[in-house]
């Protein structure tokens, strides 16, 4: 896969999973999330992390993930942690690694700055590890822009962790979302600015799959890319509300013929199925083709 | 020692993690900087891994000029001898000479057993940071 399509790559679920348990990391693969995310941060005690990363190592270097995107997410640049876990996720051949806390550009570059040297380290091909930043307070919403637009040839995206962000807002969970609403916008606005992915935060209630489906409905209106998620049941809820219905591939695909057509008789508004199209409906019509090709339903046309 | 070279073994061992920084001193005078490099020093005793399905927990006790490993484990009869080359060769690996392993074993895969003694060992030699990735760690 060459490095854009490894930025582009399809990111509705991504599965968080303590690196210091066996248990969990030894086959996360047959829940077939789109990516796993190894966490060297919260889910690990303070006295573990060592050990952690041990077993990290291993698991990355022997375990067959069957292609999932393994993504590591390292403990904040203001922890004696990080520069430890960027070694380990280099050195053991991690497709990306998740930077904890993010809050200005400048902490992107010191990530950036030592994986490469770990690159170089390991003889790993430079540019090999993918970054993302995880937006977790209101100086680090306020600047996603310049965040996401930091090391473009890396930067996968960002993600939104809502513990951390309703705690510095001096507010809490609610249902409807009103109180992470503002940090959602403008984080989506950022990425979609910048080009690049954005993902929203998890909804750890496991046993509520009620609300759990509202929330990812409401993340899909607004145009999110995809969820971090706690729980391997919660993969297929969001893989079905995020991929297109076979109504919604017909539409888009009439709607990319229509178009094509009408573009070479100099026609640019047109009419599909009594609605008006022009070409501010192409890119979300492709993005839908390219969503079904990528899931392999498509086969259609284009 | 000349002093030059106390001051190199200081500078090194500032990279090498806090136990080394420790040992500058008595013992350190006495010993080259390559053979430094590769010398695994059991300071203590230390502990790594759960008893939680899937893992093993790993005891490891500094002892004098040898290797001994008690193995506990459900699947003992199966792979008590395949538990025990994983750790020896381990151990071997990371070039500790001394020390009394006790493996508790629930049923970790090879991969988690390694992982697990290797915790035991730098936590043992009080080395936290510098890990030999891909090199003695493999």
């Amino acid at each position: 896969m060459n490095n854009e399509k490894r930025l582009k790559r399809l990111r509705r679920s991504m599965m968080f999973l303590s690196a210091q348990r066996p248990g969990l990391i030894k086959d996360a693969y047959i829940y077939r999330p789109d990516s796993l995310m190894f966490d060297l941060e919260d889910a690990v005690a303070e006295n573990q992390k060592d050990a952690a990363r041990f077993s990290l190592y291993h698991a990355l270097k022997t375990v067959n993930y069957r292609g999932i995107e393994r993504i590591v997410r390292i403990n904040g640049l203001d922890t004696p942690h990080w520069q430890e876990d960027i070694r380990v996720a280099v050195a053991a051949g991690a497709d990306g690694i998740r930077i904890a806390k993010c809050e200005l550009s400048h902490d992107v570059n010191a990530v950036v700055d030592k994986i490469e040297q770990a690159e170089d380290e390991f003889k790993r091909e430079k540019g090999a590890t993918l970054i993302m930043s995880a937006l977790e307070s209101p100086l680090g919403v306020l600047n996603a822009y310049e965040i996401c637009r930091t090391c473009p040839e890396r930067m996968i995206g960002v993600a939104i962790s809502g513990g951390d962000f309703r705690r510095s807002m001096g507010t809490t969970y609610y249902p409807e979302g009103d109180e992470i609403y503002a940090a959602r916008a403008n984080v989506l606005l950022a990425a979609r600015a910048a080009g690049v992915q954005c993902f929203d935060t998890v909804y750890t209630d496991i046993d509520d799959m009620e609300g759990f489906i509202k929330e990812v409905k409401l993340i899909k209106r607004m145009g999110f890319d995809g969820k971090s998620l706690v729980n391997p049941k919660q993969i297929a809820i969001v893989h079905d509300i995020f991929s297109p219905s076979q109504k919604e591939i017909l539409a888009a695909e009439a709607i990319v013929c229509a178009w094509r057509e009408n573009e070479s008789k100099g026609v640019g508004v047109f009419m599909v199925d009594g609605k008006m199209i022009d070409v501010a409906f192409i890119p979300g019509a492709e993005r839908v083709i390219a969503m079904a090709k990528a899931l392999g339903i498509y086969e259609g046309v284009l | 020692m000349q002093k030059i070279e106390l001051d190199l073994i200081r500078g090194m061992c500032a990279n090498k993690g806090d136990i080394l920084q420790e040992c500058v001193g008595p013992f350190c005078v006495f010993v080259t900087i390559s053979e430094m490099e590769k010398m695994m020093i059991i300071l203590k005793s230390a502990i790594a891994g759960t008893l939680e399905s899937s893992d093993a927990q790993i005891t490891l006790e500094p002892l004098e000029g040898e290797l001994e490993i008690d193995i506990q484990s459900s699947v003992q009869a199966q792979y008590g001898k395949q538990i025990r080359a994983s750790v020896l060769e381990t151990l071997n690996r990371l070039e500790v000479r001394g020390a009394h392993v006790t493996v508790v074993d629930r049923g970790a895969l090879d991969c988690t057993l390694r992982a697990r003694v290797e915790s035991v060992v730098f936590r043992a030699a009080g080395i936290y940071r510098d890990y030999p990735w891909g090199g003695a760690i493999r």
